[in-house]
């Protein structure tokens, strides 16, 4: 089964239900989250396992708290093989975080 | 550290939205927050306001989480303070070193605010519960260093003996001790000690001490048998490691004499009162209650009216970088300039021209006058 982009509700859960609480860490992750991104495609693209792995960590700590489940995945999963540094495999990686960034940018203000 | 009614919490997370998030929800608490984005901002924080816990994330570019903590703990109200990290579910090992590190417990990420909140709370009752502890403590020990100073002669409860005494224990309940008996008519014994460490169980050996000296010192013993048979009683009693020096000198009027007898304490010193001349008493031994088996040196001196004997502890160097023989120096510069001096402000003012003792150690001066 397909994770949603956004998992309100399980967000929502540990957030005691907090609607407003949960509006403001969501503008902090739609303005952080290109951000945080960008960190991650530099350390991949200069090849340092030990810079991407702290990157991938950080976008994938903003995105489970707000609960944009498939970018706090794929980070999660660039994170764990940074590692390995299996450039090819880490390339394919990025790539699919980046589009699950980007589809999170577009969702989340809707949510 | 800040009152129960409203602790104060130190966050540090370089994720904005986590440190937001855990901010605004300890506020809403009730707690005192400050909020840190990396490692150098937690430290400045925390020196400034002490926190009464720390919420720590491990993986923070630049110092990192455990580095961080690392520091936190030499700073002066946070060596205690407990710290939570911050992980993630699959950081195992982070958990482990956090709690090799001394953390309390850990959070997990993404915060679930219910838990973070029932960590929060339990950990802050812990941690004033161990501060009360620790007040109690001290209360005690205040209260025994009360008993001991009581315990202690005065030089009115003892005028024949002519001494005077400067006793300051650094501690509440500290190690140095000082008794003046009367060993029959126109003899005296005088004993200053020093218990290694600073603790309760050091009060109470110092406390045995003098019980076993006023059960040693009648004239049926020499002065050297009486710390052989005080170290016997002690060798058998004393925990490994604890051990006493002490200086033990017995005058007798009677036959214009005294006898120091040393144990790994510094000598005595004689103030000739016709001549203002100054002599070190050096005799050595063994610490007393460390071997079984410990020899006591002594030596004698011919004393007359108006002679001076000073007895002292180690805390009287305290401050001094030099060895042994600049400390001698100053402290003869130093007598040689309170020769004249009544009695009974002798021990004050030679501790006084010594310089501050305020680095840690006790200090007893105790000066008797033929």
């Amino acid at each position: 089964m397909e994770l949603p982009v956004v998992d309100k509700q399980e967000a929502l859960a540990r957030l005691d239900g907090d609607q407003e609480l949960w509006d403001e860490i969501r503008a902090i992750w739609l303005a952080d989250a290109r951000g945080l991104f960008e960190v991650v495609a530099q350390a991949a693209e200069s090849r340092s396992s030990e810079s991407l792995r702290r990157a991938a960590h950080a976008l994938k700590g903003a995105s489970a708290n707000v609960g944009a489940v498939r970018v706090t995945a794929a980070a999660r999963e660039l994170e764990l093989r940074s590692v390995e540094a299996d450039w090819d495999r880490l390339a394919a990686l990025l790539a699919k975080l980046r589009e699950e960034t980007d589809i999170a940018l577009r969702e989340l203000p809707l949510a | 550290m800040n009152s129960i009614a409203q602790p104060r919490i130190l966050v540090v997370d370089d994720e904005r939205s986590s440190l937001q998030l855990l901010s605004m929800v300890l506020r809403h608490e009730g707690h005192l927050v400050d909020a840190a984005g990396d490692g150098p901002a937690a430290l400045e924080s925390a020196a400034a306001n002490p926190p009464d816990l720390v919420l720590m994330d491990i993986l923070m570019p630049g110092m990192n989480g455990f580095e961080t903590v690392e520091r936190l703990r030499n700073l002066d109200g946070c060596r205690a303070v407990p710290v939570i990290f911050l992980t993630g579910m699959e950081d195992l090992e982070s958990k482990l070193r956090g709690f090799a590190m001394g953390a309390v417990d850990y959070v997990v990420k993404p915060f679930h605010l219910e838990e973070v909140r029932a960590r929060v709370r339990i950990h802050l009752q812990l941690a004033f519960a161990q501060r009360e502890l620790a007040e109690e403590q001290g209360r005690r020990l205040r209260l025994l260093g009360q008993a001991q100073r009581e315990m202690m002669v005065r030089p009115a409860d003892l005028p024949e003996a002519r001494f005077a005494v400067h006793y300051a224990p650094a501690q509440e309940a500290g190690g140095d001790l000082y008794d003046v008996l009367s060993l029959g008519p126109g003899i005296h014994g005088y004993l200053v000690a020093d218990v290694s460490g600073h603790d309760v169980g050091t009060s109470l050996v110092a406390t045995a001490a003098k019980a076993l000296l006023r059960q040693y010192a009648g004239p049926v013993f020499s002065p050297e048998e009486t710390l052989r048979l005080m170290n016997r009683a002690l060798h058998g009693w004393l925990p490994p490691g604890r051990f006493l020096t002490a200086c033990y000198v017995r005058l007798n009027r009677n036959t214009g004499n005294v006898r120091a007898v040393s144990a790994g304490h510094p000598a005595p010193i004689l103030i000739e009162s016709a001549t203002a001349r100054i002599r070190h008493l050096d005799a050595e031994g063994d610490v007393l209650g460390a071997f079984p088996q410990a020899r006591f040196g002594s030596v004698d001196r011919p004393v007359r009216k108006g002679d001076r004997v000073v007895v002292f502890t180690d805390g009287l160097f305290e401050g001094f970088d030099g060895g042994f023989d600049s400390c001698r120096a100053a402290l003869e510069a130093a007598l040689s300039d309170l020769v004249r001096v009544p009695l009974e402000v002798l021990p004050e003012r030679l501790v006084e021209a010594m310089g501050p003792t305020s680095c840690g150690d006790d200090v007893v001066a105790l000066a008797f006058e033929v």
